[in-house]
């Protein structure tokens, strides 16, 4: 026989089992000493309990307690019991519970995330808002309209009148969006006026309008935004004004120029015609021509400070170098290498005579400054800086003392015009320009017909570009 | 489930729904008849949970005072003892949890009832039911918060399982088992405390 468990005994004491359970419950105590111990222990230890637990503080205790309420409810600072709430739930309540307020504080968030997202992604276009300002401005700038009494305020108008013609529908709201179908039939209903015209023809020739709408009076007085047949017109280009007279006592401002500008088509036509323009290097020449002005001196001059001859151990004379590089079968054949830039660009095809053993029967020192500066070429097109093609330069304009009037002159000259080319490509500059044009007008004067000076006129027409 | 409860706090069902509504509308003669005539079984759940009388004045008062706050939120028509019970519980709970620590048994309520120490009783036995008090409110403490919640509802306010479950925001079945278990702790404290049951 299985006896009753806890929670039937402890049911059964609080009279909470119901129909047969109550019934087989009591059956069983019927027959259960044991169970029915169990029930009568505690039903006294519940009736023990609530002996320990109960505290009667006495009757005055309780007379006075409905006023110590009052008093803790007036300390608290409530006014009244608070009438009952449609909703149940007040927004104070909502800030009072922590977490309600975490709930507010979440939506809040995203509402804000969700309108800086529509904020950074919306297309800005406020027509209406475009509207009103030309109607505001049509307003103020026309002359009074028909419908407009005077001394009525900027932006009011007087009622149109009731009899008689018959009154033109209003704008649609897709005339604010710039639907074309809306202002169509505003035209064709309507006799257009242009109220630019009218109103201020002085102020259009003075201020070209490039706006797409203009504002135009229908005949029934009211002002419409049309959009012009030719739609947005760009704005020309603003000139640079005058300079202004020179007024003694006060310093000039003068625009700086180009760097471009020493080297117009017209010194390169020059040039290119077999030009008068002297060597740099040549005896007698001038430091700096008028026409070259004096950025072109001060290149000139650097550069000449930069093409003096290094001092080389076991110099020979450079006469000797020249006898023995014209002696038949000295000079080298041309090796066709092509001319491949330095970051990978291939230029056109060109036979180049610069090579290592074609300055081999030059003097000790002319070969050793021919041999470093084919190294600073050699390294110019590897890394291909403007600093290094201007090394690379500067080397090969060394070398032009020692090969001039020599069949290498020419292939020195290539080899400067080349890299003062390249430095430029790479970095130009105003000096660098005026290196390069004037590498390529010594080059260009005295080179004889073939790749080189097929090569040279190229750059050339590509600097002037 | 049905227990008919002994002292049952509830006005009758008219009074006490128009006394709530008199009290939504700002009457504060109504709810204070509602203090007066909660009072005693507030004070009581307060009283045994704390088994403190000067935490159970504390609780009773702030339990009203609560209710006047949220009157307004209150469905006039349900029964009120169980939501105030309901508060008072929950306002123990709190207090538990700032002091850190379970409520002490104290034999303050010996001392000032008097209801214990009637003139006739034996000196004999009424230190040997006094001892056995002592005991069983030892027992009691070591209770959980929820098992003492749901004996003194149940054996000092003797409310209906489903009045419980009200207070408790807990199902009717759950009122039962946890009833059972509690009194089935109670008596195994009880017993390794006296070595016998009461």
């Amino acid at each position: 026989m299985s006896h009753l468990t806890d929670e039937q005994l402890s049911a059964l004491a609080d009279g909470a089992l119901e129909g047969g359970a109550r019934a087989v419950a009591e059956g069983h105590l019927e027959a259960c000493a044991g169970c029915r111990e169990a029930l009568a222990g505690l039903v006294a230890r519940d009736r023990a309990l609530a002996s320990t637990l109960e505290h009667d503080p006495g009757e005055e205790y309780y007379r006075s307690f409905a006023g110590r309420v009052g008093d803790r409810i007036r300390a608290a600072g409530l006014a009244g019991a608070q009438a009952r709430e449609p909703e149940g739930r007040s927004l104070a309540d909502w800030f009072r519970s922590p977490r309600k307020l975490a709930l507010v504080g979440a939506v809040a968030t995203v509402v804000a995330g969700a309108g800086i997202v529509m904020l950074a992604t919306r297309e800005v276009r406020v027509p209406a808002l475009h509207e009103q300002k030309i109607e505001s401005r049509a307003a103020q700038e026309a002359p009074p309209a028909p419908g407009i009494q005077p001394g009525t305020p900027p932006g009011t108008r007087s009622a149109p009148p009731l009899a008689a013609e018959p009154v033109a529908p209003p704008p649609a709201a897709g005339l604010a969006q710039g639907t074309a179908s809306p202002q169509a039939d505003s035209r064709a209903k309507t006799e257009i006026v242009s109220q630019e015209q009218m109103a201020a023809p002085a102020r259009d020739q003075r201020v070209p309008d490039h706006r797409a709408y203009e504002v135009r009076r229908n005949e029934a007085g009211e002002d419409v935004p049309v959009r012009k047949p030719g739609g947005f017109v760009y704005p020309p280009l603003r000139t640079a004004p005058a300079p202004r007279p020179a007024v003694p006592g006060e310093p000039v401002y003068a625009q700086k120029p180009q760097y471009a500008e020493p080297l117009r088509s017209e010194k390169r036509a020059d040039a290119l015609q077999g030009g008068a323009r002297p060597l740099p290097a040549e005896a007698g020449a001038p430091a700096a021509s008028a026409d070259q002005g004096a950025p072109v001196a001060a290149a000139k001059a650097t550069l000449e400070e930069e093409s003096k001859p290094v001092a080389v151990p076991q110099a020979e004379p450079a006469v000797a170098a020249q006898k023995e590089l014209a002696a038949p079968g000295r000079l080298l054949g041309l090796m066709d290498r092509g001319d491949k830039g330095d970051r990978g660009e291939r230029g056109p095809a060109l036979q180049v005579r610069g090579t290592p053993e074609a300055f081999d029967g030059l003097p000790a020192q002319s070969r050793a400054l021919a041999k470093y500066a084919q190294r600073l070429t050699k390294a110019a097109e590897t890394v291909g800086l403007a600093a290094a093609w201007d090394s690379a330069a500067a080397g090969w304009e060394r070398v032009i003392e020692g090969v001039q009037g020599g069949s290498l002159e020419s292939e020195t000259r290539f080899q400067v015009a080349r890299a003062r080319f390249r430095a430029w490509q790479r970095g130009a500059s105003a000096k660098r320009a005026v290196r390069a044009g004037q590498a390529l007008d010594a080059f260009l004067a005295h080179a004889p017909q073939g790749a080189e000076r097929d090569s040279a006129q190229g750059w050339m027409r590509a600097f002037e570009r | 489930m049905k227990t008919a409860p002994r002292r049952s706090p509830e006005l009758e069902p008219g009074r006490e729904a128009g006394l709530v509504r008199a009290a939504q509308g700002g009457d504060q003669a109504a709810f204070a008849e509602i203090v007066r005539h909660f009072q005693r079984p507030v004070y009581r759940v307060a009283y045994a949970l704390t088994r403190n009388a000067s935490d159970a004045d504390d609780l009773a008062q702030e339990t009203f005072v609560r209710a006047y706050q949220a009157i307004g939120r209150f469905r006039a028509g349900e029964p009120l003892y169980p939501w105030l019970s309901r508060i008072a519980v929950n306002l123990t709970y709190s207090l538990f949890r700032r002091r850190k620590r379970r409520p002490e048994t104290s034999i303050e309520p010996l001392v000032e009832s008097g209801r214990q120490w009637a003139a006739d009783d034996d000196p004999a036995e009424r230190a040997a039911e006094s001892e056995q008090h002592e005991r069983l409110a030892a027992a009691f403490a070591e209770l959980s918060h929820e098992h003492q919640a749901v004996l003194t509802l149940r054996v000092v306010e003797d409310l209906s399982y489903d009045d419980i479950a009200r207070t408790l925001g807990v199902p009717a079945g759950t009122v039962m088992s946890r009833l059972s278990r509690a009194r089935a702790e109670l008596r195994t404290r009880f017993k390794a405390r006296t070595g016998e049951g009461p």
